[in-house]
């Protein structure tokens, strides 16, 4: 079939050989209807030569010389379409490692610029000694284990479990020892327990205090560890002195050092309280004179604005004179009391002590058999609601009164002498000693003699029982 | 001057008288088109120079929109010079470069698989049914054409009859339309037919019959009124 179309195109095209036309002119004399096919064939071959032609476009010859003359001058040597691909992909692969080196730098700004105010406040051995809360798993490290922004955010993100009403202020030991902390496994003695803010927050709601913070991005609480104490105080004062708009106080934990028995007392009974190094409360509020060296000092402020409260940060965070100054911030909302009508009802509050300062000692076996460690029941009267009571929440250990605090939330009325509320207590900042060298008499607050807890948590703890558990 | 030169491109094929002559024209075309291959730009301009009027109409009668026909005649040649190294002079230069040429166009109609219809000058017809000129080279060729000794009746007759074939060219398929335009447009011999579309001569040559009947039946309306007597 291919053969006879061959043949008959070549007919009708006039390349046929002789044989050839004579074998299609014979069959087209049999076939008269065949030859008007060839015919048509023929003249369809003829309409399609006599199609005029057409000149190209006058832009298209100039664009081809213009790009073969650039070609030219570029001295492209005619490069395959493959070989211009892989040319071409150059400005690609340099477009995309600036990219990644913007990338790269913008991380490395942003790592420096928010290194402070990520870095956590750093619980070193020889501080975690002398808590006698064992502060969070995420804020004890060792010196020579440096505390991650990774290890912290993990540690942060395990502490938002629900908290049941009346559950301990201090979790026992088992999970916290639990975690995967390297400090706590280096550190078991003194990590046995960990500093449950949310129980606390909750707690209070019990007693009808709500710390909900009005500003959830308020930063309620800023621990700062310093190794030269008077200098950081200095600085704290002189940055709260030079801020208008901010009320402020600073409370010395050994003046508002109190005991606190297994049960809460009224905060009359509280306030007449006091701890000493060896175990007795020697506390005279009315003269206020301390019975042992400040260990830490607490600044409670309102009107200190998250800015002003980073731009402190900041400044502290800066090396003061080669000494360390770490800064912490609670995460927002973990406590605060920013509502005012919640400070309103702290007014008459002596204070609020969220930690360990200042307590007296206490064998862990009754920390451990209060439900939590905490110095106080789990619902307040109804009657004393509305007059805060001294909520005293302390670690598994409370070896010594005096002893470095860490959390201490004032009442507004303690900022203000006539009781005025403007503005809600926002932060309280407590500043506390990284090192014993700092502390030693005459020169820095006196640390107080510190025990760590036994590995064994009902084993006997080397230090002095507390007037409770004393015969 | 060679027929195949682009600028002094006529409306008619160079005769069989002329074949030596074209012989000759097409030496020189391969040796211009071997200085390009050796880095000689300025002979590739030449060589351009000398086909884009050809190749854009033998493109244009297989796409039958003008600005395509640009696009691929220029595209036919750029390609033309980034493989010009693998040129190897087994068939002639304009051969080599219509196979590009030619494969493009093939390409573009199947991926568009539309019906195209073609008009004489690469004009598209407005709702008047009034040429819509695309360029000045068209309108120049329609006004020269407009100009000749022909009658307005043979005129418009001749017009009709060309937009009638290429309306029927628009039919068909690609492969039947590149066998067309290669064989009555650019008049290739069937070696060179093969050598574009890489098929055997009786395949050629069959294909070339096949395609011929097709137009016919996309013809026979207007070839049996034609034929009516009237």
């Amino acid at each position: 079939m291919e053969n006879i179309e061959a043949m008959l195109c070549a007919y009708i095209e006039g390349d046929l050989d002789a044989a050839g036309r004579a074998q299609i002119e014979k069959h087209l004399q049999d076939h008269p209807q065949h030859r008007k096919l060839i015919q048509e064939l023929t003249a369809m071959r003829e309409l399609v030569r006599g199609l005029p032609r057409v000149k190209a476009p006058m832009e298209l010859g100039e664009s081809l010389r213009g790009k073969v003359e650039r070609s030219m001058l570029l001295g492209d040597t005619g490069d395959t379409p493959q070989q211009s691909a892989r040319g071409n992909r150059w400005p690609q692969v340099f477009a995309i490692a600036a990219v990644f080196l913007l990338c790269a730098s913008l991380c490395l700004v942003l790592y420096k610029a928010l290194g402070p105010t990520m870095k956590p406040a750093v619980f070193t051995e020889g501080v975690a000694a002398k808590l006698s809360v064992a502060p969070p798993a995420y804020l004890m490290t060792s010196p020579s284990v440096p505390t991650t922004r990774e290890s912290l955010a993990a540690n942060i993100s395990t502490d938002t479990r629900q908290i049941e009403p009346g559950s301990p202020l201090i979790a026992p030991a088992g999970p916290a020892a639990s975690r995967p902390s390297t400090a706590s496994q280096q550190q078991p003695a003194v990590v046995t327990a960990q500093f449950n803010v949310e129980a606390i927050r909750q707690r209070l709601l019990n007693s009808g205090i709500d710390i909900v913070g009005a500003n959830a991005s308020s930063p309620v609480l800023m621990v700062v560890s310093s190794t030269d104490l008077p200098a950081t105080n200095a600085q704290v004062t002189q940055f709260l002195n030079d801020s208008s708009g901010i009320s402020w106080k600073k409370v010395p934990v050994n003046v508002e050092t109190k005991s606190i028995p297994a049960t809460l007392p009224s905060a009359k009974v509280a306030g007449q309280m006091s701890a000493s190094a060896d175990g007795k409360f020697n506390w005279d509020r009315e003269s206020g004179a301390p019975t042992t060296q400040p260990a830490s000092d607490v600044y409670v402020a309102k009107g200190l604005t998250p800015q002003r409260t980073d731009v402190l940060r900041q400044s502290l965070a800066v090396q003061q004179n080669g000494a360390e100054v770490q800064v912490f911030l609670q995460p927002a909302g973990a406590l605060a009391t920013t509502q005012p009508s919640v400070a309103m009802s702290l007014k008459d509050a002596d204070s609020i002590h969220l930690g360990s300062a200042a307590l007296p000692a206490t064998g862990p076996s009754e920390a451990v058999n209060s439900g939590g460690d905490l110095a106080a029941p789990t619902t307040l009267p109804a009657n004393e609601s509305s007059v805060a009571q001294p909520l005293v929440a302390s670690g598994g250990n409370r070896p010594s009164a005096g002893a470095n605090g860490i959390f201490v939330a004032n009442s507004a009325a303690a900022i203000s002498d006539n009781s005025q509320i403007l503005q809600p207590v926002n932060t309280v900042i407590v500043i506390q000693s990284t090192s014993a060298a700092a502390s030693t008499p005459g020169s820095a607050p006196q640390l107080l003699p510190t025990v760590r807890l036994p590995a064994e948590e009902n084993s006997p703890p080397a230090t002095q029982p507390s007037p409770s558990t004393q015969p | 001057m060679s027929s195949l030169s682009g600028a002094q491109y006529e409306a008619e094929l160079p005769p069989k008288s002329e074949a030596q002559g074209a012989a000759r024209g097409r030496d020189r075309e391969t040796a211009l088109f071997l200085k390009a291959r050796a880095g000689d730009r300025s002979a590739y301009g030449q060589v351009v120079l000398l086909y884009q009027d050809r190749l854009f109409n033998a493109l244009l009668r297989m796409l039958g929109e003008t600005e395509e026909a640009r696009e691929l005649t220029q595209e036919a040649f750029t390609r033309g010079l980034e493989k010009i190294e693998t040129f190897r002079g087994e068939s002639s230069p304009y051969t080599w470069i219509f196979r590009i040429g030619m494969n493009l166009a093939i390409s573009s109609l199947r991926r568009s698989q539309r019906a195209r219809t073609f008009s004489l000058d690469g004009t598209s017809r407005g709702g008047n049914g009034m040429p819509q000129y695309d360029d000045q080279a068209a309108a120049l060729v329609d006004r020269v054409a407009s100009n000749t000794d022909e009658q307005p009746p043979q005129v418009a007759e001749r017009r009709e009859r060309h937009q009638m074939v290429l309306d029927a060219l628009s039919r068909l398929d690609a492969e039947y339309r590149a066998v067309l335009v290669m064989r009555d447009v650019e008049g290739f011999d069937y070696q060179q037919m093969a050598d574009v579309l890489g098929l055997p001569l009786g395949t050629l040559k069959s294909r070339l019959f096949r395609a011929r009947l097709a137009l016919r039946d996309e013809l026979a309306p207007y070839l049996s009124d034609k034929t009516k007597p009237k």
